[in-house]
């Protein structure tokens, strides 16, 4: 349920400003670790944000296969099929550096939890600062696969954004810089709320 | 050219924004309720139409098939913002068992401000549409039924009981192989985590309570919020000179105020009625001076406490009445006009301007009691003298009296002297208008038979509608303000015959026809009554070039 609060500031949209990263890293950082954790896997992380990632992906792909129109006005762009919803957020990729070094720390959780904030930020920085720009500017993203044609219906057409960057979109690097610093901070919390959550699960007997 | 044809040349240009902007005016208070009749292509319906009280919600839309049988109706919300482009797929009205010729069901309204429903009737006898203009506003904030408060809080509850154990026994025996006593660091725990998880949960509780009283409070600023006026005489011009400021200070459509646009040629209608026996009446036209400022010359009118009612139409349709009151300290005895070519030139009587007065029995003595403007009001079965002697009638009520919420023909029919039916004339290009008030003035509304006039105000939706643009884009608000006042003036000015056939021509019809409107001794009006109670029917008519006005008292259960 919380994630799924989450996931309403987790927009294509959003990837180029501040709030996208400290939501992801206090949403994300309280869930994977834990469960990384308590599947005893070796790559545990990356398994859950790749299963994260296919569920979203293949209800996109199969959802628009469906035919549906709009039945509620004013409609400013028909539809004949439903709507995909964003490509999912790489999450296997930070998914996978954190396993790798999670399986390398020794035994302060403390540590472990800064070091899987810091990594889970700087890497989905990385992947998806670039990768939504992408997504909502190239041609090449407008296809089955990746869904960035989808369209609400009561917005125009012609939105001169629709795939384009609104400058608002963009934090200026300063800001962005400090919003990165509170996501690590607020994912090191959560991180470390995780393992033990984790640990916890590692020990329920019934 | 005169001034008024050089008037009209330079707001040519925005004729064919006006076209499609003028509209059925369905201003009111209290009495929401759309009721039309008119022509689908072949087909004759009565449609009544209850619109939500809140938005998004369903309007219940009856629909009554006058002349044809077992056709299919469907129905499509149309909103003047997104027009027909913009409009989802029609779906049918399903018809009422048992009762041929009536269809009745909902249509979603998502969006508030000026909308329609389009209905669509096809049969036998081919195919038709019908725009019925519907204001959609949220005017009521629901309560949440007690019985599922109650459920929903015990299910709260419950889920806060639920939860704050589950953490609970997750960290004393979840933890705890089965069978074993929990140690005492774990009871500890236990209590410990009992405490977080009743605090963590109470803050949940609360935060959800604050998210819904946030939402509770978006709401109550989106619903509508009728504006308000203040009037008063301007003695200092003359006694009587009658000053209306529309207070934009408090106003959700300060901005939309330059948007307003005349309803056959007049700005605005307003309707003043003395309190509290509504004796006095005066059919007004206003004209502007500035956005929120308009002016009248005040026809002869006893003192006392006046509920005044101003009807306004905006250009997307949206129509609004303003509801105050005004108090005349003094009687107003004679018409003091001034010259309208002195120092001001707005300052001169509508010359459609009319007034009467009902019940005169507390007036008797008085110098309004010669006036000929005088009526006694009709009472069932009986008649109404007015002014040149003709005579109006009104029909029914129907057999057990009139029921609050049910859509019926209000009949009326004029004799002359002699007692033979007297032909009507157009009056301000309609067969007549109604005025019907409640006696508390709680309900008020300013309706017109409709049919022809309607089919004309359709036809402009229509062309809105029909438009390409998915996206309506207001015109410069400054220019548009300028040009319907230019307009108003030079129809102002003209004689009544060439003001009609300006109209006429400005809403696409021959000059020398009313588009099929038939002009004998009788009107009719579709009308719902809101509630029940004692209301007052005022019916204005038009005859060998006088206005005549008639009024009725009737009672509905």
């Amino acid at each position: 349920m919380l994630y799924t609060v989450g996931t309403a500031y987790l927009h294509t949209r959003g990837m180029r400003g501040g709030q996208f990263y400290i939501v992801a890293a206090g949403v994300t950082l309280l869930f994977l670790p834990m469960f990384g954790r308590a599947l005893r896997m070796k790559w545990g992380m990356t398994a859950i944000a790749l299963s994260y990632f296919f569920i979203i992906a293949i209800s996109n792909w199969v959802l628009q296969l469906f035919p549906a129109e709009p039945k509620l006005g004013p409609i400013l762009t028909h539809t004949t099929h439903f709507q995909p919803g964003n490509f999912p957020v790489l999450l296997f990729i930070p998914g996978l550096i954190m396993d790798r070094l999670l399986q390398r720390e020794g035994v302060n959780e403390w540590r472990k939890a800064l070091l899987l904030s810091v990594s889970f930020v700087l890497v989905l920085l990385i992947v998806e600062y670039p990768l939504s720009g992408w997504l909502i500017e190239s041609p090449g993203a407008r296809n089955w696969f990746f869904g960035a044609g989808s369209w609400y219906f009561g917005d125009p057409p012609d939105f001169p954004f629709r795939y384009k960057i609104h400058p608002s979109w963009v934090s200026p690097p300063p800001v962005l810089a400090l919003s990165l610093l509170i996501a690590i901070f607020v994912g090191t919390l959560t991180a470390r709320l995780s393992l033990r959550w984790g640990k916890w699960m590692q020990e329920v007997r019934r | 050219m005169d001034a008024g044809g050089t008037a009209m040349k330079k707001v040519i240009h925005f004729l064919p924004v006006l076209m499609l902007l003028v509209k059925s005016s369905f201003a009111h208070v209290g009495s929401p309720d759309v009721a039309i009749e008119g022509m689908a292509g072949p087909y004759h319906l009565l449609v009544s139409i209850k619109p939500p009280d809140v938005i998004p919600g369903t309007a219940m839309v009856t629909v009554f098939l006058q002349n044809s049988s077992g056709a299919t109706i469907s129905t499509q919300p149309v909103y003047f913002f997104s027009g027909r482009e913009g409009a989802p797929s029609a779906d049918i009205l399903p018809p009422v068992a048992g009762a041929p010729g009536t269809y009745k069901g909902i249509v979603w309204l998502m969006q508030d401000g000026s909308s329609s429903v389009l209905l669509h009737v096809k049969g036998r006898l081919g195919e038709g549409e019908l725009i019925v203009p519907v204001v959609a506003v949220s005017t009521a904030q629901k309560k949440l039924p007690a019985s599922t408060g109650i459920v929903l809080i015990l299910l709260g509850i419950f889920l806060f009981v639920l939860m704050v154990t589950l953490v609970g026994a997750s960290v004393g025996e979840g933890i705890t192989n089965s069978g074993e006593s929990l140690p005492v660091h774990r009871k500890r725990s236990k209590r410990i985590a009992f405490a977080v998880a009743a605090l963590l949960s109470s803050l949940v509780v609360y935060g959800g309570n604050a998210w819904w009283k946030g939402w509770a409070g978006k709401y109550s600023q989106f619903m509508f919020k009728p504006m308000h006026a203040t009037y008063r005489v301007d003695y200092e011009l003359s006694t009587n000179n009658l000053r209306m400021t529309i207070d934009t200070a408090h106003s959700q459509r300060k901005a939309s105020l330059s948007y307003i646009v005349p309803d056959h040629g007049k700005l605005m209608h307003l309707f003043l009625m003395r309190m509290p026996a509504l004796d006095v009446f005066a059919h007004l036209h206003p004209v502007r001076q500035d956005t929120a400022s308009f002016m009248a010359i005040l026809p002869p009118m006893p003192k006392g406490k006046y509920l005044a009612f101003a009807d306004i139409v905006y250009s997307s349709g949206f129509t609004e009445t303003l509801k105050d009151t005004l108090t005349l300290t003094t009687d107003i005895t004679s018409e003091i006009f001034p010259d309208p070519n002195s120092f001001n030139p707005h300052a001169r009587l509508d010359p459609d301007d009319t007034y009467a007065y009902a019940l005169p029995d507390n007036l008797i003595g008085t110098l309004y009691q010669s006036d000929n403007n005088s009526i006694i009001c009709g009472k069932p079965g009986a008649g109404v003298k007015m002014k040149d002697g003709s005579e109006m009638v009104m029909e029914g009520p129907p057999q057990g009296g009139f029921s609050n919420g049910q859509l019926y023909q209000l009949h009326f029919s004029v004799y002359d002297d002699k007692k033979q039916p007297a032909r009507l004339e157009p009056y301000l290009g309609m067969q007549g208008h109604a005025v019907i008030v409640k006696n508390d003035g709680s309900v008020y509304i300013h309706i017109h038979p409709v049919g022809t006039y309607s089919v004309t105000a359709q036809t402009s939706l229509l062309q809105r509608v029909n438009r390409p643009e998915n996206e309506y884009n207001y015109p410069d608000r400054q220019r548009f303000r300028d040009s319907v006042d230019k307009l108003v003036t030079a129809l102002r000015a003209m004689p009544e015959q060439e003001r009609n056939s300006v109209l006429m021509r400005q809403m696409n019809m021959p000059a020398d026809s009313m588009s099929g409107m038939k002009m004998d001794n009788t009107v009719s009006f579709p009308y719902t009554f809101p509630q029940p109670g004692l209301y007052r029917i005022w019916i204005q008519v038009k005859r060998n070039g006088r206005v005549l006005t008639a009024a009725f008292d009737r009672e509905v259960k």
